[in-house]
């Protein structure tokens, strides 16, 4: 017994030791939120990435008033993500983070990360521009240039379509365009809609591709020059196997109604955007085939539960003048909770025109 | 050959089927269109004068375009859509009706004159950096926009008049019209409506009558606003959400209210002439106190709490490039002609004045927000203009 404790003491006093040996190893590094440091904020280190990871982190850091951090791990490889909650003051808000070039080698002393920049989870957007990191690249269609297409930057590589985009640029007649970024993981995606706009169903005969070396990984001030990107026209079979698959598969579990404007006639091409998220924001879980001449909709679920609906003239970005907007109004919150395998009727879903 | 086939079949009485025009085409007397017509990249289109076109779909020009005095009608149909179109695509002295959008111009440069825009729910809309001219035409009982003009457009609007629009004559979103002058707004709900940051067009020499509003300037847009006459509307300028335009050298004439400021809007308002108007300047929900303690967060909230169903960001202006510049509680109106009686009043009544016309902290020093009281801002009228300026626009 008393040799046990012995021995224990003489291990505390072996950890001790190596914790205040200058052989201590760890990560080192500063958090952004809009280019300014970003304080009092916790840098979580997990053992496994995203899809493998438990529910609690290895260690846990927090950033001082410059948004610096300084944790003393052991050597291995780490996942790093950054959080930080801000209520109050008319605030409230939750921004996060993963390190873009995660995982991160510990081996002997400090790794020094790249300033990580974190983002308002909700707000997908805003990848910043840190002014000295850039990526360059040209759109070509045949082996001609496609001039004005929009080249979207996702810094998730799932799904890269809708408004999840962090950034958007739109090439120029020459099919250039220039990303201004910061250093970290991107995965880019180029549409070119017919009819000129930025976001939208893309219709047969508009050009479509990802980039083909997605992703692409940038250091702080890295100009990096992009490889050949060719675009491709969507076909309308190519467009129906899109719809009938993912968000837009029809299954035995749907919302119908019907929408209407505030004379309670019928509106014609409106999309049904169904959301698990009661926030409504970013990505619809699911989408609806725009609304027939009687202004009538069905969107398809994949499973029941509990799903917020609205409705837009348009998919993908901010709301312009003149498009029409509305919500499914039974419950305050525009919830409503479906029966798995059943047809849920909504009723009318009244739209306006925003100006 | 071609050409003559294509002008036979379309003169048949029967209905035109689904079509691309892939060559040149030339089209006379009475054009009805059932199916979406396209086009093509080099094809171009001629339309023989007193041709009647209706359709009830979308006529897609890609390549090239060229009307005069033909009439263009449907039912709600989906109008003209011009893409990337050069300065071949020319409309002139057309009839454009009935339409959701009676032309949507995307990109390019093509020129619409004198045309007669009426009954659309859009008149035209030019996106996608346009550079179309649109030059002496007539927008009219268009039901909820005359001329919208989006996607830094860059064009020329010139000598244009609008009358009777449900909502606005024209609507700049986003744009920056290279000349926007010369055009009168009769009759409109709103004449013209300025919006959003990056919206910094000249609006020059325009003449703006019998409005509800004239022109209304929201959210960071930044105009610059000379030369133009403002007479018998009911307001001729709304500054409103951080809208800090410079108004200089125009006549405001017998408007019941000529400008009204608010929600933190910062104008420079200099050498412009007030005559008879009921009221000159009206500040309303503008403090400088509230813009330090609460601009900000306010505009936070509204960002969070717009959108289709929730916080969709609308845009990526930062609160840097919206916040005001100054904020020492006043607004400038420095050196403009209130009228003759009023400068009159003036001279006696000295600094301590508190002008009738004007509307601002003097009259009512606080307000209420949110549960708070905050100080009005006030007007910087002096030194005023002692005789009226020589206005470019009255020669």
């Amino acid at each position: 017994m008393f040799v046990l404790r012995r021995f224990s003491i003489l291990f505390l006093l072996i950890l001790l030791l190596q914790g205040c040996s200058s052989d201590e190893s760890g990560i080192e590094g500063a958090l952004l939120f809009n280019q300014q440091p970003l304080g009092q904020s916790r840098v979580e280190f997990y053992l496994k990435s995203g899809t493998e990871r438990s529910s609690s982190p290895f260690s846990v850091a927090t950033t001082d008033l410059k948004g610096e951090f300084h944790a003393v791990l052991p050597p291995g490889n780490y996942y790093l993500v950054a959080k930080k909650k801000e209520q109050g003051g008319g605030v409230n808000r939750m921004l996060m983070a993963e390190y873009p070039l995660n995982p991160v080698r510990v081996e002997k002393g400090f790794s020094q990360i790249e300033p990580l920049q974190v983002r308002e989870v909700g707000f997908e957007g805003a990848i910043h521009s840190d002014g000295k990191t850039l990526a360059q690249g040209q759109l070509s269609l045949a082996g001609s240039a496609v001039a004005d297409a929009f080249v979207y930057v996702y810094s998730q590589g799932e799904g890269l379509t809708g408004p999840a985009y962090g950034l958007v640029v739109q090439a120029d007649e020459q099919g250039h365009f220039e990303l201004a970024l910061s250093a970290g993981r991107y995965w880019l995606a180029a549409r070119k809609r017919s009819d000129g706009s930025r976001a939208g169903d893309p219709k047969p005969g508009d050009l479509n591709g990802e980039y083909p070396g997605n992703p692409i990984i940038l250091k702080a001030g890295e100009q990096l020059k992009l490889l050949d990107w060719n675009l491709k026209p969507i076909t309308a079979a190519g467009r129906d196997r899109r719809l009938s698959k993912g968000k837009f598969t029809q299954t035995s579990t749907w919302l119908s109604g019907k929408v209407v404007d505030e004379e309670h006639r019928p509106v014609t091409g409106i999309y049904l955007f169904a959301y698990r998220d009661n926030r409504m924001i970013g990505k619809p879980n699911f989408i609806s085939a725009p609304t027939d001449k009687n202004g009538e909709f069905k969107i398809y679920l994949e499973d029941g539960g509990e799903f917020f609906v609205g409705a837009r003239s348009t998919f993908g970005g901010p709301l312009e003048p003149g498009e029409w907007v509305g919500t499914y109004d039974g419950r305050p919150d525009h919830g409503i909770d479906v029966v798995p395998k059943r047809a849920t009727e909504l009723g009318d879903i009244l739209v306006r025109e925003v100006w | 050959m071609k050409s003559a086939l294509c002008l036979l079949f379309l003169l048949l009485p029967s209905v035109v089927s689904t079509r691309v025009v892939t060559t040149t085409e030339h089209w006379q007397g009475e054009v009805r269109l059932t199916e979406p017509l396209l086009i093509e990249k080099d094809a171009k289109l001629i339309i023989a004068p007193g041709t009647q076109v209706f359709s009830t779909s979308v006529i897609e020009v890609k390549g090239a375009l060229q009307a005069r005095d033909v009439s263009f009608s449907g039912e709600d149909w989906p109008g003209l859509v011009l893409k990337n179109s050069t300065d071949k695509t020319v409309l002139r002295t057309c009839r454009i009706r009935g339409a959701k959008t009676g032309i949507t111009v995307i990109g390019g440069a093509p020129l619409l004159t004198n045309l007669m825009v009426e009954n659309n729910r859009v008149g035209i809309e030019l996106r996608q950096k346009s550079r179309a001219r649109v030059i002496d035409s007539l927008f009219q009982n268009n039901s909820r926009v005359g001329l919208f003009i989006k996607d830094e457009s860059t064009s020329i609007v010139r000598g244009n008049r609008f009358e009777h629009q449900g909502k606005f004559g024209a609507y700049i979103y986003r744009a920056q019209p290279q000349d926007f002058s010369q055009n009168q707004f009769l009759d409109n709900d709103t004449g013209l409506m300025i919006s959003h940051f990056g919206s910094n067009p000249r609006i020059k020499a325009n003449r703006f009558m019998r409005n509800r509003l004239a022109i209304k300037v929201d959210r960071t847009a930044k105009p610059r606003i000379e030369e133009n006459i403002f007479e018998d509307n009911q307001t001729a300028l709304k500054l409103y959400r951080r809208s800090d335009p410079v108004i200089e050298a125009n006549l405001f004439k017998q408007n019941l209210l000529a400008i009204h400021i608010s929600f933190s809007s910062y104008p420079l308002i200099r050498h412009n002439n007030f005559i008879a108007n009921k009221q000159a300047l009206m500040l309303e929900f503008q403090s400088a106190t509230w813009e330090k303690e609460k601009g900000a967060l306010a505009r936070q909230d509204q960002l969070a709490s717009r959108g289709a169903f929730g916080g969709q960001k609308q845009d990526r202006v930062s609160e840097e490039q919206r916040r005001a510049r100054q904020l020492d509680g006043t607004v400038d109106a420095r050196e403009n002609w209130w009228g003759g009686d009023e400068t009159r009043l003036l001279e006696q009544g000295g600094l301590d004045m508190n002008p009738a016309w004007i509307d601002d902290g003097q009259d009512r020093p606080l307000f209420e927000e949110g549960g708070g009281e905050y100080p009005l801002d006030r007007v910087r009228w002096f030194p005023y203009d002692k005789r009226a300026n020589r206005l470019e626009v009255l020669k």
